[in-house]
């Protein structure tokens, strides 16, 4: 819709440039063409075409609406310009969309208006080169970068302050190709190891994101003679029990140091973080090279150090700075653990002393006393039950925290902490009781079944069973009998045969039974047998072959048959 | 998370003479839905958030509100969420190339950020003001760890 309009405006002020300039209908102006506008830094421009040919006095002015607005307003900085373009810095929400117009104006008479297409100033800035100071000593050079843009708040990169990176070359001036490029997010770095009374220069450019500036122009600076004093050198962090340690090394011995620190964050901010470096405490005007503070000093988190020797008149520069991320140095103290025996388990406890982390796991050693096996647990509750021990065994456990952090860190382990498990016979109790009644129960129906066997049998078997017989032979597992080839038994066959009939009815579903087992059994006789089953094995066959006719009439014959081969294993 | 822990110590307890001056700031709740991909743009959401309530915790410095242990703990924190994401989103941008667009849910986030700082500056810095916008950004990270989740739980390329 704008395209058309303009193009209408332009037909319009076309035609009314060819007509008559000193009409003063409104519309008798020549609009400006080919509006543009190009944002560097914070610096806006509005750039235009005005008529081919400068008649009189005609001027431009610009209007501008963001989206959050509804009416157009007058663009300060762009009202009655002479020219073909004007500066101008509105103060609006850079990420919002903007649209402009331009007309020209003589007198009484204006040209119908130029829309510019809608954009988003933020995505159409370019970025400037940064500003450079530098600052020297007699050994090092500080460099302080300044974004580019205003710094009185109001900058359209005020939201990036924290997103800039810079680009530096660095070289002493005398030498030629030894440059040095450093990419840095910080504001103030510092280059060291410098010669002194030298030359160097920089040069540096700003990237946000893939908007990259031009360099900036060479700044250079002179290293100053070399200082008296000396930096302290090779700053280094550790720990020691529950306090941090921070070591130096000095030649001269009269002198005295004093350490700072700064927090990490206080390096991406733009501003100056000079008066934001802190004293440690018990780290003034000390004669040993080393501080030891406690821990509880600093959070987990990342610091810079340095250190500064005086010697009463004169201080020295101060040191390199170290940066230490206190949390891999930090000391995790071990958990207190406790433990309670409940027959064949235990009940661990196991506690942080205090809240020292967020994220972290209790590995939990546990062994017999008497043995050296070691079993390990990794638990994130701080209550852990261990079943399935053995009863009055002491068992011990220590316990330490994992921390899930970049470097895995652990406590030490806890003291060891041991406790004999209770005697099995109370944890039985619970399953002993259902099997007792369950096996009184399995008597009583036993009693009960065979009572009423006895009433059948003399209710329809009177008396004529020789029972003694049957009872010896019963007595006697088939399997047993299979293997066991007594004289006994080749007489106790013949019994057998002449009472077969009372034997079906006796025991028919036991002889079923025993049936399947030797057939199983005959049944491995193709091979399955060892050596020394051989000889048994083929008689099993024999038996079986002879046996086969009769098995099919009834089981009382089978057990018969079965009877019989133990004479023929004899 | 811990971040958002802090904030939410930070913004309480809300005081009622402040509910007057209450703002809506329009979060913008549905830039994850533009068309980038989804993983990457929770990332730079992040990253936005993290950076930009650092740079209005920093810039300003609100020690007569909150105790100046307090305010460098979530400085810290921020400042490390911000770094670490940093690093990933240049790893991510190392392997892709076609990163030439600023994302619709950057401006958006810009945007957001943009009308807390004013609203700040047209309440000049007072203590009701400080307390809604440590509510406001509190609110802005819950927002979107809830939504992280969410889209973990429905398994969303994540």
């Amino acid at each position: 819709m704008l395209a058309s309009l303009e193009a209408m405006a332009l037909v319009l002020v076309a035609g009314a440039w060819r007509g008559s300039l000193a009409a003063a209908d409104g519309k008798s102006q020549k609009a400006p063409e080919t509006v543009e506008v190009s944002i560097i830094d914070d610096v806006f421009t509005l750039q235009w075409n005005g008529s081919q040919e400068s008649v009189g006095n005609v001027t431009y002015s610009a209007d501008y609406a963001t989206s959050e607005m509804d009416n157009w307003i007058k663009l300060p900085g762009c009202q009655h310009i002479t020219g073909s373009k004007c500066d101008f810095f509105p103060l609006i929400n850079f990420y919002e969309e903007i649209k402009f117009r331009v007309r020209a104006e003589e007198e009484n008479s204006t040209s119908s208006w130029y829309y510019v297409d809608p954009f988003i100033p933020f995505q159409k800035a370019r970025l400037g080169p940064p500003e450079v100071r530098l600052e020297a000593e007699d050994k090092a050079v500080i460099i302080y970068l300044f974004r580019p843009g205003k710094r009185d708040g109001t900058s359209i990169w005020d939201m990036d302050a924290l997103s800039f990176e810079f680009s530096l070359v660095f070289w002493e001036n005398s030498s030629h190709g030894e440059e040095q490029e450093i990419k840095t997010n910080f504001y103030i770095s510092k280059m060291y190891d410098l010669s002194t009374e030298t030359t160097y220069c920089l040069k540096a450019k700003a990237r946000l994101s893939w908007k990259v500036s031009a360099y900036s122009p060479v700044y250079c600076i002179n290293t100053t003679a070399e200082h008296k004093l000396l930096p302290p050198e090779n700053v280094t962090f550790g720990a020691r029990n529950q306090s941090y340690v921070l070591t130096w090394e000095y030649r001269d011995v009269n002198v005295t140091f004093r350490a700072q620190w700064l927090h990490a964050f206080s390096k991406l901010t733009p501003w100056d973080n000079s008066n934001e470096w802190k004293q440690i405490p018990n780290c003034e005007n000390v004669r040993t090279t080393y501080c030891v503070f406690p821990q509880s000093v600093f959070q987990k988190k990342e610091y810079y150090f340095r250190v500064q020797a005086s010697d009463g008149n004169d201080t020295s520069f101060w040191s390199k700075e170290k940066a230490v991320q206190t949390e891999m140095y930090s000391t995790i103290l071990p958990p207190v653990v406790s433990m309670k025996s409940t027959n064949d388990s235990l009940h661990v406890f196991v506690k942080a002393p205090k809240k020292q982390f967020d994220t972290f796991t209790y590995e939990i050693i546990l062994w017999e006393n008497a043995s050296h096996t070691e079993r390990k647990l990794v638990s994130k509750r701080s209550d852990i039950i261990i079943p399935g021990l053995k009863p009055l065994t002491p068992y011990c456990i220590k316990a330490r925290v994992l921390l899930q952090d970049k470097w895995n860190k652990t406590s030490v382990f806890s003291a060891v902490v041991c406790e004999k498990t209770k005697p099995g016979a109370a944890a039985s109790i619970p399953w002993v009781i259902p099997v007792i009644v369950i096996l009184l129960l399995a008597v009583i129906a036993f009693c009960v079944m065979k009572l009423l066997w006895k009433c059948f049998n003399y209710v329809f078997f009177p008396v004529f069973k020789p029972p003694c017989s049957i009872e010896h032979f019963s007595e006697q597992p088939f399997g047993n009998l299979l293997l066991s080839t007594s004289e006994e038994q080749t007489e106790k066959c013949f019994i057998i045969e002449n009472t077969q009939s009372v034997i079906i009815v006796e025991e028919p579903e036991e002889t079923d039974e025993d049936y399947r087992k030797y057939s199983s059994q005959s049944s491995q006789d193709s091979g399955n047998y060892s050596n020394e089953d051989e000889s048994l094995g083929n008689q099993i066959s024999e038996a079986l072959l002879q046996l086969k006719p009769q098995a099919l009439s009834c089981p009382g014959e089978l057990v018969l048959g079965l009877s019989s081969l133990g004479l023929h294993s004899s | 998370k811990e971040n958002a822990r802090l904030l939410i110590s930070m913004s309480y307890p809300f005081p009622l003479r402040c509910l007057k001056d209450i703002k809506g700031f329009g979060l913008p709740q549905n830039i994850l839905s533009y068309s980038w991909p989804v993983e990457r743009n929770i990332k730079e959401a992040f990253y936005e958030i993290s950076m930009q309530a650092f740079s209005i915790f920093s810039r300003h410095s609100p020690i007569s509100i909150w105790k100046e242990e307090f305010l460098a703990q979530i400085k810290s924190g921020l400042s490390e969420q911000k770094e670490h994401l940093k690093r990933c989103l240049e790893e991510e941008k190392k392997q892709s190339k076609n990163m030439q667009v600023i994302q619709q849910s950057k401006l958006a986030l810009r945007r957001y950020f943009q009308r807390i700082e004013n609203y700040l500056k047209d309440k000049k810095y007072s203590y009701c003001a400080w307390k809604i916008v440590a509510v406001e950004i509190k609110r802005c990270f819950s927002y979107f760890l809830k939504f992280t989740e969410l889209l973990r739980e429905n398994q969303v390329s994540f």
